[in-house]
């Protein structure tokens, strides 16, 4: 009876869990697919980036391993520019060279197209996106370091015109993503717009930090990025306690008073087998004597 | 029959000796095949396919594989009960109790040691554990201590089997020639001269003395696998006297099922009386009492507090998903059986059966709830992680290769009891020469009678 309770309780709360689990479509019935399409001008080159997901259980979740290709130019005359496949965050990418679109005129037309997909529908999304200009000088005047920003857009005849108003906010790189430098700056009437760097961001064991300018979702030149790596941070001088005798160092680095310890242990354990397999030779041969 | 009546060493050999499967016993043993066979047919699917046919997944990486490890590991511990604690106390009535708790200490410790590598997703690195071994890692001490705990419980269940060789190579001369000659070659020329004696003597005693360290080295360092990490549930400095003490308590359970099942099958009611019963039972309260103070220490202190990471893992297990399991467990495996072998009418045979039972599998429960939900509660959120990996479900193939290992140790137990003696017979005549019982001598009261 007892039995019974504990395999009961024990799959109650293995098939409560199982319950859960079941969220996957059915085999033959292809899910509406949903995309969303973003571009990223970072320095000279173009990131395009495209998330994939579906509606499932009336909750919209990313979905991997949807195939996708992107392309550039009108519908007319589209260039394919690469293939993606989505991952775990729903995210598929294509980093695109400034000469990879040199024929195009701006606005530049991106598109992306998830098709060929066994379980989900077809999808298309296209974004068109004005050619901008975003210049990042960085410069110390009387040990004030200084980043400054210009701003500007291409006109119908190539010409950079300044961009007033534009908000633009300073990053450094960080490990796990952009770390903000201050509040977002708008430019002025000539598309420039100054900060005042901070001088205690720890950067390397040089000091290098990669600062970042960025332009994000702007009405008329979209998300622009650019960045520059410079000695502005704080050095920092990493200690590298796993060349240190520890107990988190790796096996060569072994503390000297544990190695003593365990090895006088099974020096010690091992040793009294050693001799009670010598004992048993002994009786082996009185057995024999006798 | 009368357990006073001095037993004719000829009746005492005869009774004791090993002797054929009977219709029972083959049985008994194709089921144990069939489940380890099924259980092998899954390993070798693992093999192929590796990890992924299990419910083990990024967040739960201990499953019950680890929870049986920890299972078999617990009860090998019974082995340094009987053999260590209680000779070295001078306890007289263990006698025929030792020879099985060595068996299933021995059976147990292998296939602890063989879970362990089954839970390896690339078993065929087993060797760089040992090869590239960090001396600082409780891994590394587990393997060290699990190695040198086997060695000593197969030296221990050896040394005393000694002089029952002598015996059988000796007077069996009608088994077969591959029997007769592993009885001649384990016996070890022993002659039984007193200069053998003493040095057979001196080495069980040396043993004796050095296993129960090694036995609470062994699950102290099996509890470190959990302490010394910083997990709600797992991050107390009373895991290693928990541990020890439930594994004592699960490890005097088992030895009571086994002999109540050797005492029904092979008749040896004149052996293992009602006497052992009792004294096992009242062993099994002890262990259980003091089992139950590490728990109230365990779960009643961080439930006072409640911090915020232990919290969400303690409500799992008092009232959330996990509730009915541990109280199931706590109740069932703990209150249960301390309240029924208190009174005397619930240390017969028949009812401390189920309740070594009832031990057992809620040993192996308490260490499936010890394990696991813990996982669950990491200190880095699970973002960006699929729904299924916040919770562990074993697999089909899970529960097939750990019921084969089940089975497998079971397995072992059998085939020692198949071809070596389950009660020291020597010993069991020196001790009935005075004719009487050392037990009852020394403890000066009555034995109980019992009709077979």
């Amino acid at each position: 009876m007892y039995l019974l309770v504990l395999v009961l309780c024990f799959f109650n709360q293995g098939f409560a869990q199982a319950e859960g689990e079941d969220q996957s479509p059915e085999a033959n019935e292809k899910l509406s697919l949903r995309m969303s399409f973003d571009v990223y001008k970072i320095n000279d080159d173009y990131k395009l980036v495209a998330k994939a997901r579906v509606k499932i259980n009336n909750r919209y979740q990313f979905i991997s391993d949807v195939n996708v290709d992107f392309y550039t130019g009108e519908s007319d005359a589209q260039i394919h520019l690469g293939k993606g496949v989505t991952n775990e965050k729903g995210e598929a990418s294509l980093i695109v060279k400034s000469n990879q679109i040199s024929a195009q005129t701006t606005p530049y037309a991106f598109s992306v197209l998830a098709q060929n997909n066994s379980k989900y529908d077809d999808e298309e999304k296209s974004v068109m996106v004005n050619s901008g200009q975003l210049k990042m000088d960085l410069m110390e005047e009387d040990s004030v370091k200084t980043v400054k920003l210009f701003v500007g857009a291409l006109d119908s005849t190539g010409q950079v015109v300044p961009m007033e108003d534009a908000s633009c906010q300073l990053y450094v790189k960080r490990l796990f993503g952009k770390l903000p430098v201050g509040d977002a700056e708008s430019t002025d009437e000539e598309g420039q717009v100054t900060f005042e760097f901070p001088g205690d961001i720890p950067g390397d064991e040089k000091g290098n930090i990669t600062i970042i300018a960025s332009i994000a979702e702007n009405e008329v030149i979209g998300n622009i990025e650019t960045n520059q790596i410079m000695a502005w941070g704080q050095p920092i001088t990493e200690e590298y306690f796993f060349s240190k005798r520890e107990l988190w160092s790796a096996r060569a680095n072994s503390p000297i008073s544990l190695i003593i310890i365990v090895n006088a242990v099974l020096i010690g354990v091992w040793g009294v087998i050693f001799y009670i397999f010598l004992e048993i030779n002994r009786i082996h041969k009185i057995g024999k004597i006798s | 029959m009368d357990i006073n009546k001095v037993q004719s060493n000829e009746q005492i050999e005869k009774d004791l000796m090993p002797r054929a499967f009977g219709p029972y016993g083959k049985l008994w043993v194709v089921f144990l095949l069939f489940i380890g066979g099924i259980g092998l047919y899954y390993y070798v699917q693992q093999l192929r396919h590796g990890l992924v046919v299990t419910g083990l997944r990024d967040y739960t990486t201990w499953g019950i594989y680890i929870a049986n490890f920890v299972f078999f590991v617990a009860i090998s511990l019974v082995g340094s009960l009987m053999s260590a604690v209680l000779k070295l106390t001078n306890v007289k009535w263990r006698t025929p109790l030792t020879r099985i708790s060595e068996m299933i200490a021995v059976a147990a410790i292998m296939f602890a040691g063989l879970i362990i590598i089954v839970d390896m997703g690339r078993p065929d690195r087993f060797l760089n554990v040992i090869f590239h071994a960090r001396i600082q890692s409780p891994i590394t001490w587990d393997v060290i201590v699990i190695t040198t705990y086997l060695f000593i419980s197969m030296l221990l269940l050896y040394l005393p089997l000694l002089p029952d060789l002598a015996i059988m190579r000796d007077r069996f001369k009608t088994i077969p020639k591959w029997q007769q000659k592993m009885y001649a070659f384990m016996a070890n020329n022993w002659k039984g001269t007193s200069e053998q004696h003493k040095i057979l003597n001196k080495s069980v005693m040396l043993l004796s003395v050095m296993i129960i360290p090694v036995a609470f080295g062994i699950h102290t360092v099996t509890s470190w696998l959990f302490a010394t990490t910083l997990r709600p549930g797992w991050d107390s400095t009373n895991f290693g006297p928990y541990f020890i003490s439930g594994a004592f308590m699960v490890g005097a359970g088992a030895v009571i099922a086994t002999m109540f099942v050797f005492r029904k099958f092979y008749g040896l009611h004149k052996y293992i009386t009602l006497d052992h019963f009792d004294k096992m039972g009242r062993l099994l309260v002890l262990l259980s009492l003091v089992y139950l103070y590490f728990n109230v220490n365990e779960y009643f202190v961080p439930a006072y507090k409640m911090k915020g990471s232990e919290s969400a893992h303690l409500k799992e297990l008092f009232t959330g998903a996990y509730a009915p399991l541990f109280w199931s467990v706590q109740i069932g495996g703990m209150l249960i059986p301390i309240i029924v072998l208190l009174f005397k009418k619930g240390r017969t045979p028949l009812i401390m059966f189920v309740i070594s039972i009832m031990v057992i599998v809620g040993a192996w429960f308490k260490r499936f709830l010890i394990v696991i939900p813990t996982l669950h509660h990491p200190y880095f959120p699970m973002d960006q992680a699929p729904e299924a990996w916040s919770h562990y479900t074993p697999t089909f193939a899970e529960w097939c290769i750990t019921g084969g290992s089940l089975a497998g140790a079971l397995l072992i137990v059998t085939f020692l009891v198949r071809y070596f003696p389950i009660i020291p017979v020597e010993e069991t005549i020196e001790e009935q020469k005075g004719g009487t019982n050392e037990l009852n001598i020394e403890r000066g009261y009555q034995p109980q009678i019992e009709k077979i």
